[in-house]
């Protein structure tokens, strides 16, 4: 079962950095990206539990502001070092203008 | 489990000089003490709370423990908590503090008259003005950290003990700490050593509480000033409840040739932290320091330990050995310093961890700064599971492997419990680590 | 601006001889970018190299990182370190990268002569030589067999014309831009290093070598290197670095990537003797995958200020990884060495073992990590540090961190710190051995384990190296 929760509006997330957004207890990094969806995150870097979402977002990829460690914001993959583990990703979509998020769909 | 009664709001104390002042005047202290604590407040409000930039405080997991709005009862006639287990046995003097007052007070005759002295610290600044005065805060300095200038300015738990030059007490002292589950406690230990004198002193804390009682602090000073020759072993065993966030500041400064033992086990405490910094000033002083934990749920079990060299020929002995089940966490962050003084020196440290459980874990990091180079100096670290071969060899012999694991855990243990002084104290802690590792874990998962 | 940067002319100035490789070319360069570090100049190298816009996109980024990052405030003392006194671009000559030893100008030939680089690869020693001189290599290499099996042993630079896709695919992924102050620099300003590409299943037998000088004064080398193992391949990798002596400080700034793919086998030894003005400050980490064995060999005899930590991050299961590190810190020496090691599956090992030298108020600080996360289970890890203190004026730190997030592992430390033992010495000395004699066989069995671990050539040069500066000290 999914349960997706109205976290924001889609057009308050840009294309070059993500937007931040607390709920149900966590704190999730929403990501656009141009010519595709918005993607959500968890805002913790698996490396060093630095603030990703608050690190520069290039295309699909965002990048932790503490030691540059660079993830793929679809599926929560870690591309570089120093970073290992993926972040946790959660199913989106965009309903009526209002970006949702499946918050039980952690992988 | 006594259930706890709701803490009277009033009870919440803001540090300030009416705070202070308030205090004071209850215990009936000499002016001078007074304006020791006013002095500590202004050094408490000068001070920030340890930030997560500073090394020693970089691994502790300070959200969640209460920095304002403390409970700090001052109740006459409470009885102590079930929790607090005789443990001295045929004991010389004691001295018992709970929810903030002297609930009880003795003291042999004998050593009473050759003229040693185990009192509360109030009554003894009031009494022994010049001999408090003089040791008081001069080991364990009142700006420390914050929580050492919150304690010096508001302990209601205080202790002071003398030990006169040449004299020996054979049987143990007992100090016993004990608090309503949700009260925060402030407490000071003084010891003062006099040449050649030797004694052993047993301080034991609980409070009898659930993981649903309001979050609360503990802050103990401990100082031991100890002049030349002297032998003194101190033991503390702490039980909080677990919601108590106890932190402990416990400094030494030894003499020539003076010789300490100074032991931390810990069972309770949702959060427990130790400071403990021994000055080994004194040529050819030794230190044994010793740690035993058993960690459940998701306590926090933290040593942070200097072993400060900078007499000639100095030695001392880190020993801490800890296990953890469900999500507890352990940090050791240990310094042997030995400065370019401190020719012919040993230092030495042991860390060693078992984890029980997948969600447990441990950062224990000993760290050597060595100027001198007469040293022989050695660390040592490990974390791991219980050991199978030691399992196989005892299932060979017949164990289940659950047993088989509790007993390899339980002498894994031993090796710290016999190092603590008197057989009566060896015994209740193998009870309270049996006691400890049979509670069921209280739910999976649970933050503290 | 590119077009208002002009080359200067060098003005060397050589203050004490006694060093032995303190002696300079007195040459001019080719090209030198003047004093100080801002986008001209990243451009302007860029420019120089004639490089994509993707890798002068990176350097761009890499230079507001080194801005935006703070001094570390652990470690070794770098505040005396002023970025607006350094050469980040010195080109020693227009003959650039050479194939053929003896098109390698003459003054640049006599500096590899004196150091006897050319000698081991003519006595077959060696499968490849690079010589990187100042800011870019000179001479490069390899024996044409291996060549034919397709391995690739080039500049950076080089690489970066030639395998274009395969620099980009793998570059900055171990160590990215924003991983460290010095690791952003390094990013902004790279030039030369080595690019080593090795052929699934090809197993280079004898070592690769790398030679890096900095001969300028004021002077900053940046190399960068990348090595990529494909499954099964095995490949030794050998550097030594040296430089003169001046007046004011030099600064030396490495990247090393290094990707052992799955059962591949990659061996990385440094011998390090820069002189005693040059800070050192380089980051090294290695990628394991399944079954993959890293090693780093690393030997700190020189430089001023040496913090230099090699990482092998144990990605998948049965990765292995491996750091000897034997580090000598003399007078106003600091050596600032260590090993992370990150275990990210099961049944993943390290091995750490440190020995360090204090002398003549030296200070040697080993410093390290060792990181299980949860889910690794079946790991093992075995640290082990000794120290020895040669006089009371030295000083040696032991910071060994370790962060285990799973139980079901086998995490060990050990560290010793003493001085040479009395008896020990009195025992050589009855058997007619002077106390200098006697203290320097003490410390080559001190050093023996990792001294063992070395080629015959370069175990000879650290033993060579640990006695020059044993009779420097105690002489």
């Amino acid at each position: 079962m999914s349960r997706f929760v109205t976290v924001a509006q889609a057009e308050a997330v840009p294309e070059n950095r993500a937007v931040i957004v607390e709920v149900g207890g966590r704190s999730i990094a929403l990501c656009r990206i141009a010519n595709d969806a918005i993607y959500a995150i968890d805002n913790v870097c698996t490396h060093d539990n630095g603030p990703l979402g608050e690190g520069v977002l290039r295309g699909d990829r965002i990048e932790c502001p503490r030691h540059g460690a660079l993830f793929d914001v679809r599926s929560g993959a870690a591309k570089t070092l120093p970073a290992i583990k993926p972040v946790r990703s959660y199913r989106t979509r965009v309903a009526d203008g209002e970006v949702q998020v499946d918050l039980e769909s952690a992988e | 489990m006594v259930h706890a009664p709701a803490l009277d709001q009033r009870l919440t104390i803001v540090p300030s000089r009416d705070a202070v002042e308030t205090l004071a005047a209850s215990l009936d202290e000499p002016a001078w003490l007074r304006d020791h604590r006013l002095s500590a407040l202004a050094t408490f409000e000068s001070l920030s709370w340890p930030s997560a930039e500073e090394e020693e405080w970089r691994r502790t997991p300070m959200d969640g423990v209460p920095l304002e709005g403390w409970a700090l009862p001052h109740e006459e006639d409470t009885d102590l908590p079930a929790a607090l287990a005789p443990l001295g046995g045929d004991d010389a003097g004691l001295l018992s503090h709970s929810n903030g007052s002297t609930t009880e007070q003795a003291l042999d005759e004998a050593l009473a008259a050759q003229g040693v002295l185990l009192l509360p610290l109030s009554q003894a600044a009031r009494e022994y003005e010049a001999l408090v005065r003089a040791h008081l805060n001069t080991v364990t300095p009142v700006g420390y950290d914050r929580f050492t200038a919150l304690s010096a300015a508001l302990w209601s738990q205080g202790l002071f003990c003398y030990l006169p030059r040449g004299l020996t007490v054979e049987r143990p002292l007992l100090h016993y700490l004990g608090k309503r589950a949700g009260a925060s406690a402030l407490g000071h230990t003084l010891v003062v050593a006099e040449a050649g004198s030797t004694a052993t002193l047993i301080e034991s804390c609980a409070s009898d509480g659930t993981s649903t009682s309001a979050p609360s602090l503990t802050h103990h000073t401990i100082e031991l000033a100890l002049d030349a020759a002297t032998r003194v072993q101190l033991a503390r065993i702490q039980h909080w409840d677990p919601t108590t966030n106890a932190f402990l500041t416990a400094c030494a400064r030894l003499g020539r040739d003076a010789n300490l033992l100074l032991a931390s086990v810990d069972f309770g405490a949702r959060l427990s932290k130790e400071r403990l910094e021994i000055d080994l000033s004194g040529s050819g002083s030794h230190a044994d320091l010793l740690g035993l934990f058993v960690g459940r749920d998701a306590q926090h079990i933290e040593h942070n330990t200097r072993q400060n060299h900078s007499g000639v020929g100095g030695s001392s002995d880190l020993l801490i050995k800890g296990a953890l089940d469900d999500q507890a966490a352990a940090v050791q962050y240990g310094v042997v310093k030995i400065l370019a003084e401190g020719q012919k020196t040993a230092g030495f440290q042991t860390m060693r961890n078992l984890l029980l459980s997948e969600g447990a874990s441990a950062d224990p990091i000993p760290v050597l700064e060595i100027e001198a180079d007469d040293v022989q100096c050695s660390h040592a670290a490990a974390v791991g599971p219980v050991d199978p071969d030691h399992i196989f060899y005892l299932q060979s012999r017949g164990i289940p492997p659950e047993p088989a694991e509790r007993m390899v855990v339980q002498g894994f243990l031993e090796i710290v419990a016999q190092r603590l002084p008197g057989q009566h104290l060896r015994e209740a802690v193998a009870h309270l680590i049996e006691a400890k590792l049979d509670t069921p874990r209280t739910r999976e998962g649970t933050e503290p | 601006m590119p077009a208002a940067i002009k080359p200067d002319v060098q003005k060397p100035d050589i203050k004490k001889e006694a060093y032995e490789y303190g002696f300079h070319d007195k040459a001019a360069a080719a090209v030198k970018l003047p004093k100080g570090l801002n986008p001209d100049v990243v451009n302007t190298i860029s420019d120089l190299k004639s490089e994509p816009a993707w890798m002068r996109e990176l350097r761009l980024r890499a230079l507001q990182y080194f801005e935006q990052r703070p001094m570390p405030e652990w470690g070794g003392d770098v505040g005396a370190i002023d970025f607006n006194d350094i050469h980040y671009f010195v080109r020693a000559s227009d003959e650039r990268d050479e194939e053929n030893w003896d098109d390698v100008p003459e003054y640049i030939k006599n500096t590899y002569d004196k150091l006897g680089i050319p000698e081991a690869e003519k006595k077959g020693l060696l499968a490849g030589v690079g010589a990187q001189y100042d800011s870019e290599v000179v001479y490069h290499n390899i024996r044409k067999d291996l060549e034919a099996k397709g391995v690739v042993f080039l500049s950076t630079d080089q690489a970066l014309q030639d395998h274009e896709d395969l620099v980009r695919e793998h570059f900055s992924t171990i160590i990215p831009p924003n991983d460290n102050k010095f690791a952003a620099l390094n990013t902004a300003v790279w030039s030369g290093g080595s690019f080593i590409w090795v052929p699934e299943g090809v197993k280079v037998d004898i070592p690769l070598q790398a030679y890096f000088r900095i001969n300028s004064e004021d002077m900053g080398q940046f190399e960068r290197t990348l090595i990529i193992a494909e499954p099964g391949a095995e490949v030794h990798y050998v550097e030594g670095c040296t430089a003169p002596i001046y007046s004011s400080d030099s600064l030396h700034s490495a990247v090393v990537e290094i990707i052992a793919k799955k059962g591949a086998n990659v061996r990385y030894t440094t011998i390090q003797n820069w002189s005693n003005n040059v800070y050192n400050l380089v980051t090294k980490r290695a990628a394991a995958y399944e079954g993959a064995v890293m090693t780093w060999i690393d030997g700190n005899l020189g430089s001023k200020l040496t913090m230099k930590y090699p990482a092998v991050y144990l990605m998948e299961p049965g990765a292995h990884g491996e750091v000897l590190s034997v580090a000598f810190a003399g007078q106003g020496q600091h050596q600032d060495a260590g090993a992370k090691m990150v275990h990210g599956a099961p049944h993943t090992s390290s091995i750490i073992t440190s020995k360090s030298l204090a002398i003549d108020g030296g200070r040697t600080s080993y410093r390290g990590l060792v990181k299980v996360y949860e889910g690794a289970a079946g790991c093992r890890s075995n640290v082990r540090c000794d120290a020895l203190m040669l006089d009371d004026q030295s000083r040696s730190d032991t910071y060994p961190y370790m962060e285990i997030d799973e139980n079901r592992v086998d995490i060990g430390h050990e560290a010793t710190v003493s001085k040479v033992g009395e008896e020990k010495l009195f025992y050589l000395m009855s058997r007619g051995l002077t106390e200098s004699e006697a203290t320097k066989m003490i410390v080559n069995g001190f050093v023996e384990p990792i001294i063992k671990e070395l080629p015959m050539e370069y175990a000879v040069e650290l033993n060579r190296l640990v006695e020059l500066q044993m009779d420097g000290a105690i002489g």
